[in-house]
């Protein structure tokens, strides 16, 4: 995602994924800090902003990562918000901020090539636990349909050109 | 609650106010997952209401069977907001 996309982290999403994860031991946390210093990360602070505070006023459901990361959406005006919660997804989908969980994510970096469907699947994979059975499956079958398509095409390619044995 | 704490307290050799605050502390964090499960608030806002990070928030729901993540209904409004994207 890093390498096609301008990734915006905010400030207090990093101190609670990368910070507070390091200092309790989390191995994903330094995980995440390796891939986001070597992706070029770009930490920013949380401008509150009208539209932003409008939302936020009557939404005791989110904490400190979600709302500055609303704030950051709102403020710079990104294409779409990165997560898989639920409760804010609910709070994007009211505000009408476009939101992309992970597992979309995958498909569609697959969809547009940037990674091959098998890297894709194998990032698919990886995340399974984490995400709700009937995502995975949906996701999954996305992929394994974009495989047959990628595999039926090169073979139309390959009859146009002449290569196919009859 | 006072009958728990004091049989808690007694087979934790503790004293009984420690005893109470962890019964409390149970059923706030049992609470909160549930609020949780129900996408109610988010993982940020349960971590930050119960005072422990987000990982150990993950590591409460995956141990009490707790899904957080999106629903299909999430997942493909996300493929139809973002069909766009990256184009």
């Amino acid at each position: 995602m890093l390498s096609v996309a301008e990734l915006l982290f905010p400030e207090a999403v990093y101190a609670e994924a990368v910070i507070s994860g390091k200092r309790e031991m989390y191995e994903d946390a330094f995980e995440l800090e390796r891939v986001l210093r070597e992706g070029g990360e770009r930490i920013v602070g949380a401008e509150k902003n009208e539209r932003a505070e409008r939302v936020l006023e009557d939404t005791p459901a989110l904490g400190p990562g979600e709302r500055a990361a609303l704030r950051v959406a709102l403020a710079r005006e990104a294409d779409a918000v990165l997560t898989d919660d639920r409760a804010f997804l609910g709070v994007l989908a009211g505000a009408g901020v476009r939101a992309l969980v992970p597992s979309a994510a995958i498909v569609l970096l697959a969809g547009r090539e940037v990674v091959s469907v098998e890297e894709a699947v194998e990032a698919l994979e990886s995340i399974e636990g984490s995400v709700r059975r009937e995502v995975y499956e949906a996701a999954m079958e996305e992929l394994v349909g974009m495989r047959e398509e990628r595999r039926l095409a090169k073979r139309r390619d390959r009859t146009r050109c002449g290569y196919r044995r009859v | 609650m006072m009958a728990l704490a004091e049989a808690k307290s007694r087979t934790e050799r503790t004293d009984r106010s420690t005893a109470l605050r962890q019964l409390l502390y149970a059923g706030a964090e049992s609470y909160v997952l549930d609020l949780l499960g129900e996408g109610r608030v988010s993982t940020s806002r349960a971590a930050e209401v119960l005072g422990i990070s987000v990982h150990r928030v993950h590591e409460l729901a995956e141990k009490h069977h707790i899904q957080a993540g999106a629903d299909l209904g999430d997942y493909r409004r996300s493929r139809e907001a973002t069909r766009g994207l990256l184009k």
